[in-house]
């Protein structure tokens, strides 16, 4: 269908338009509620509204304060025809259609409504007229497309065929609902089903059970039946066991009994036996007790003999060695004297030696003492020490000087002698020496009968004089105190203490020589106390001489023992040679008849060795002495012992005999022999008689047969406690039988299984039905699903494309098999159409009806009238969107009605009309 | 000596796979045929009657079983002599020792509690061999024969007993399996006349003078000739034994094969059950093989669906039965499928045809069969459009 030519007249604010349609896109321009939308609708009103109507629809078109019948008037060409259609309501209401081709018509009135809807239906899709219409404000909404059967047949025509089932597919699911949820779950009958069969399986397994368990009672029943009558028997048969075992221990009785009795006749006769036995023992015993003491009392004797003998000797011995001891002893007594003796002598010798010695140093030491007394003293005399001879000479010199310087000053004699005459100077008499001398003094010469001359000194000067004198002086009064006349008797005098000194020093020497660190008062006092012992020795060694010498004239008296030399043989060997030990003994303290210190030292040696000697012989007599006394004593001992045993053993066998002879009066040894005899034979034969009763007894078997009634009496008590629990087993089984058998099992578990077969029947039918009608819908509906899929893949092509050249190649819709879109991808993000903003969603529907309009073959299409949409605000969208409608309008018939001029101006081969208001 | 010799009332014995209201009544049905072997024996005028064991269905029945047992019998104008099988032993739980029997037995009704000779009436006697477990270990009627001497003169002795016969049980070791030499034997030796047994349900003569009675109504499918009484006379002079069976069962259990390839078959199986009669007590097992198409298949679903309202029991024997259903070029062809309805036939059309030869035998449908039922659904869905 397309319009060609649209005319309104008085409709709403629009006196008179006409809007000629170009074949592609129309833009119609008006002012907002003048006119633009009044196009739409006064061709809506014209297809819907009869002229005759005065509906609200219809008012609302009417002029307003004019009293005139709003009037529409529609050139179209749909099928094959050519038409104009023109209706005015309200006033003066008319309807005219004229059909100019292919066959001229007229009608008017409803026969022209009529008419005119009957070539819309033969020619134009109306469902797919009224979707391709936005009305103003509808846009957000999708038009409904999945029943516009031009589409559809569109569609068709380019997926294939699809066919319409919408009924057998109600029926279908109708059927499925029957036995599915919407969920795909079991419901109802079929739901239920599984549950009872379940159930009822459940109750049919417990009655089975039940049943079975009856069973087992019955047949427990029949087996404790089978036990009872078994125990019954049993039990007779136990108790006749019993008696049988009873019986047979019984007997066992009797048996035991002679058993015993024979044991107990053993057990005497071997008593009686062993009596006899041992009596007779007990009389040879005392035979042979008597003989043994005989033997004893001889052996005793024997041995006293031996004893006394060993005594005799034994005292004999003692003797002898106690003599010998006492001679051992005076030995040893008289060699430890003369080694006494020997050691005085030392001791003498040295004490002479020492006092000796000592007297010496004590004589020294006073004539040092005096000596040094002496010399002490005399220094003492001398006052001339070295400093005063150095003083005086000194002042010697000073006076020399003087005189010298006086001499010089006085006259110089020089005298010499010329003849044998003897010339006297002075007192002194001048010798071959000429006389030199300065005169001091008068000076005369004499030679005798020849002259006499005097020289006298002229006066010296003063000075040198009183000098001289002071020298002098000085010189004189050094000389008076020192008690010399001259400086030479000076130097003499201090020669000699010098000497003196020299002298002291050495007495002092020896004195400390001789002291030797001890005073002269020790030394003398020890002296002293020498003497005193010298003097006691003397008096011991006298007395010793003296006995010595009785001695000597006293011939040896003891016989000394054979090889053990007495003492003074010994130290007589040990003086031989040498003076001997009565030269020793006899030496004479006599000066020249003293003996040497080494004489007296060896003698002293000899006599200690003898001493020794003696004593160990002493000690070895003594003590030999000692063994024989002990030797002694032990033998008397033995003599005393022996004598006492003999004395026991002749007691004990007086005892002997009298028992023996007792024993025998009693009873005689061959009536103990007869009666050992007797004794044994009857031990024997009673033994004999044991035997037999003992093997009697065990051939009776007692342990098997004690055993046999143990055995017989438990089984007796198990029996009879079996017996009882199969009774009482009896009863409880019967009791759970009765109970059973009222129950009526069998019946209600015929009436389960019953129930339970229909229920599975039942399942079974249903659920093969539940399963067809599964398969058959889910078939189905994959089938459809996929028709649907490829019905809408040209749809939805259209809509990508037209939605890439305004959006973006990245531009997607997905499109339900409703041919509704379901979502939008643009940018990467899908978007449910739903959750779209208001703008989105109009743009998507415009889309929708232009890709629909593409679609529909341009003779069954109806035209797009787009009024005023709201969507495209943006410019460049509105740009991209010009571009689709010029390409839309190549094939199908669009217009748009707006109210901004500028707003579709970029659509290329668009016709512009303008409606304006009156 | 005339008598009816009958065994297996399985008094108190019902079938599972009845609904409730047809359980019901076959319960009742088995009471029912009793009171008509009363009905046969005075229309015979037959001396007695002896049951040769499992009486009732199990010592576990509710014990009310007791007293409209004793309801059917008092009809009765003869003694009636009842021998414990292996359902109702002697044992400890047996239901002729329960309070409810003993207290109210009729006079003329005797139980068989031993095997010695029972004079049950003035020139008969009966020799029995009564349970008395569930599993007995020996032949018990060898047994109970064993001291049996010669009748006396003008005296009818019969064997009653219960168990399988040697000659019919495979199981050749079975200890408990009645002798059929020996008891041959006992006859031809003049001891009895006659042996009458129970336990197989179906009446049979395993040898001259040794009968089954079988069960007076059907228990099983399997039986073969349930649902008699047997009317014996013996003329104890010349031991003469002859044998006529009665009818008094109303119930039949049958197993209805048919092979079906057409809409022809379905036709004929629908007529043929059409034709049963008293098809209240009749339960139908289909034993059904063959391939048809999915239209065929409806049509046999709608005549069984109708049938199956009508008979006590209609299923099909899922063992026994193997029908392929596959579509065939007219099926869907004027239910105007196209698009993608067409390609879901076509797809399960491949399915159901897939593996149609390898049937599975577990109880779970097979792919193919699910898609042969999705198919037969497809069929009336789309046909019920329409």
């Amino acid at each position: 269908m397309r319009l060609v030519r649209v005319t309104l007249r008085n409709f709403r604010g629009v006196e008179e338009a006409t809007v000629t349609f170009a074949e592609g896109v129309t833009v119609v321009v008006g002012p907002n509620e003048t006119g633009k939308s009044s196009i739409a609708e006064a061709i809506r009103l014209l297809r819907t509204t009869k002229s005759s109507a005065r509906s609200q629809a219809v008012r609302n078109v009417q002029p307003v304060g004019r009293d005139v019948g709003p009037e529409a008037e529609i050139e179209l060409q749909t099928g094959p025809y050519d038409l104009v259609y023109r209706k005015r309501w309200l006033s003066r209401p008319i309807a005219e259609l004229d059909v100019r081709a292919p066959v001229p018509q007229q009608l008017s009135g409803d026969d022209a409504h009529q008419r005119f809807d009957a070539i819309l239906a033969e020619t134009v899709d109306v469902d797919l007229w009224n979707a391709l219409e936005v009305i103003q404000g509808q846009a957000l909404d999708q038009p409904s497309l999945a029943h516009i059967s031009a589409l559809q047949q569109a569609l068709d025509d380019s997926a294939g065929a699809t066919g319409d089932h919408d009924a057998l597919m109600a029926a279908v699911d109708t059927e499925y609902e029957h036995y599915f949820t919407p969920g795909g779950k079991p419901r109802g009958d079929y739901a239920t089903a599984a549950a009872t069969i379940a159930e009822l399986q459940a109750r049919a397994a417990a009655l089975r059970a039940r049943s079975a368990e009856m069973d087992r009672y019955v047949d427990e029943h029949h087996t404790n039946e089978q036990e009872f009558s078994r125990l019954s028997a049993l039990e007779v048969e136990t108790q006749a066991r019993l008696e049988r075992s009873e019986k047979a221990v019984r007997a066992l009785d009797s048996l035991r009994s002679e058993l015993t009795r024979t044991e107990d006749a053993v057990h005497t006769a071997e008593t009686g036996h062993l009596q006899a036995v041992r009596d007779l023992s007990a009389r040879q015993s005392l035979a042979d007790d008597l003989r043994g003491r005989s033997e004893a009392v001889e052996k005793a004797h024997v041995r006293l003999e031996a004893a006394t003998t060993a005594h005799d000797a034994a005292g004999r011995a003692a003797e002898e060695a106690r003599s010998a001891a006492a001679t051992a002893a005076d030995r040893a007594t008289e060699a430890r004297r003369a080694k006494d003796d020997a050691a005085e002598r030392v001791a003498r010798h040295r004490d002479l030696a020492e006092r000796d010695a000592l007297a010496h140093r004590v004589r020294r030491a006073r004539d040092a003492g005096t000596a040094q007394a002496r010399a002490h003293a005399e220094c003492a005399s001398i006052p001339v020490d070295d400093a005063v001879l150095a003083s005086l000479t000194e002042l010697a010199t000073t006076l020399r000087v003087a005189e010298g310087a006086r001499d010089a000053a006085a006259t110089r004699l020089s005298i010499r002698a010329l003849g044998p005459q003897q010339v006297r100077v002075g007192d002194e008499v001048l010798s071959e020496q000429p006389y030199v001398a300065a005169v001091l003094g008068e000076t005369r010469v004499v030679v005798e009968g020849v002259i006499d001359v005097v020289v006298s000194p002229g006066t010296p000067p003063a000075d040198l004089d009183r000098r001289v004198d002071d020298a002098r002086e000085a010189f004189e009064a050094a000389l008076r105190t020192s008690g010399t006349e001259s400086l030479e008797s000076a130097r003499v005098a201090h020669e000699r203490r010098r000497a003196a000194a020299a002298r002291r020093d050495a007495a002092q020497t020896t004195l400390a020589d001789a002291l030797d660190g001890a005073t002269l008062d020790e030394l003398e006092v020890r002296l002293a106390s020498l003497e005193v012992r010298l003097a006691s020795l003397e008096v011991r060694l006298a007395s010793l001489e003296q006995r010595l010498s009785a001695r000597e004239h006293q011939p040896e008296a003891s016989p000394a023992v054979a090889g053990d030399p007495g003492p003074e043989a010994a130290v007589a060997a040990a003086a031989a040679g040498d003076p001997g030990p009565e030269a020793a003994a006899t030496a004479d303290p006599r000066p020249g008849a003293v003996p040497s210190r080494e004489d007296l030292d060896l003698t002293y040696a000899v006599a200690r060795e003898a001493a020794a000697e003696a004593d160990a012989a002493a000690e070895r007599a003594r003590t030999a002495h000692e063994v024989a006394r002990d030797t002694l004593a032990t033998a008397a001992e033995t003599v005393v012992r022996a004598q006492q045993a003999l004395d026991g053993a002749a007691h004990e066998l007086e005892g002997a005999t009298a028992r023996l002879g007792a024993a025998r009066d009693e009873r005689s040894d061959d009536s103990l022999e007869e009666a050992v005899a007797v004794a044994s034979a009857s031990r024997e034969a009673s033994q004999t008689a044991r035997q037999a009763a003992r093997a009697a007894w065990e051939a009776a078997s007692p342990e098997t047969l004690a055993m046999e009634l143990d055995n017989a009496r438990a089984l007796v008590v198990r029996v009879d406690a079996e017996l009882d629990t199969a009774a009482a087993r009896r009863v409880e089984l019967a009791t759970l039988l009765e109970d059973r058998a009222t129950e009526g099992i069998h019946d209600a578990l015929i009436e389960v299984e019953a129930a339970l077969e229909r229920a599975q029947t039942t399942y079974a039918r249903t659920h093969r039905s539940a399963q067809a009608v599964h398969l058959l819908r889910a078939t189905l509906r994959s089938h459809r699903d996929e028709a649907q899929r490829q019905y809408v893949a040209p749809f939805k092509e259209r809509i990508d494309r037209m939605g890439q050249v305004v959006f973006g190649a990245d531009f997607q819709v997905t499109v339900g098999t409703d041919l509704a879109i379901e979502s939008r991808t643009l940018g990467g993000r899908t978007v449910p159409f739903g959750s779209l903003s208001g703008g989105a969603r109009e743009q998507l529907g415009v889309l929708g009806r232009l890709a629909c309009a593409q679609l529909v073959a341009a003779d069954k299409g109806a035209p797009v009238i787009l009024d005023d949409t709201m969507g495209f605000a943006d410019p460049d969208r509105l740009e991209q969107l010009a571009v689709v409608l010029n390409d839309v309008g190549r094939t199908a018939q669009v217009v748009l009605l707006t109210c901004q001029p500028t707003r579709f101006a970029s659509v290329g081969n668009a016709r512009t009309a303008r409606l304006v208001a009156s | 000596m005339r008598f009816i010799a009958t065994a297996d009332w399985q008094l108190g014995m019902t079938a599972r796979f009845l609904g409730d209201e047809a359980r019901a009544r076959f319960h009742q049905a088995r009471l029912d045929a009793v009171r008509r072997i009363g009905e046969v024996a005075v229309e015979t005028e037959a001396s007695f009657v002896v049951v040769c064991g499992d009486v009732f269905e199990s010592n576990q029945l509710d014990r009310a079983i007791i007293a409209k047992t004793f309801e059917a019998l008092r009809a009765f104008p003869v003694p009636v002599v009842l021998l414990p099988g292996n359902h109702d032993p002697l044992d400890a739980a047996s239901i002729y020792d329960a309070r409810a029997f003993l207290d109210r037995v009729p006079d003329h009704v005797h139980v068989l509690r031993d095997a010695a000779p029972f004079t049950v009436v003035e020139g008969a006697e009966i020799v029995g061999a009564p349970w008395f477990g569930k599993h007995p270990t020996r032949d018990l009627v060898a047994d109970a024969c064993s001291g049996l001497l010669p009748t006396p003169d003008g005296v009818v002795r019969v064997i009653a007993g219960h168990g399988v016969a040697s000659t019919l049980n495979p199981d050749r070791d079975a200890l408990a399996a009645i002798d059929v030499p020996t008891l041959t034997k006992v006859l031809d030796g003049g001891c009895a006349h006659v042996a009458v047994l129970g336990d197989r349900h179906s009446t049979t003569e395993i040898e001259p003078r040794i009968w089954y009675a079988g069960a007076p109504e059907v228990t099983a499918r399997v039986e073969d000739d349930p649902g008699n009484v047997l009317v014996v006379d013996v003329d104890p002079g010349s031991r003469d034994v002859s044998v006529v069976r009665r009818r008094v069962g109303r119930w039949s259990f049958d197993v209805v094969e048919e092979r079906l390839d057409s809409l022809e078959d379905v036709h004929r199986l629908a007529d043929r059950l059409r034709a049963i009669p008293d098809k209240e007590r009749h339960a139908i097992w289909l034993a059904l093989v063959g391939t048809l198409s999915t239209s065929s298949k409806a049509s046999l679903d709608s005549a069984l669906d109708d049938a199956g309202d009508l008979f006590a029991h209609l299923d099909l024997w899922e063992r026994h039965t193997d029908l392929a259903v596959l579509p065939d070029d007219h099926d869907f062809a004027d239910l105007g499928l196209s698009g993608f309805a067409q390609a879901a036939l076509d797809e399960l059309t491949a399915q159901a045809r897939s593996e149609a030869a390898a049937h599975e035998v577990s109880g779970e449908a097979g792919p193919e069969t699910v898609a042969q039922d999705a198919l037969s659904l497809l069929y009336r869905l789309a046909g019920a459009r329409r």
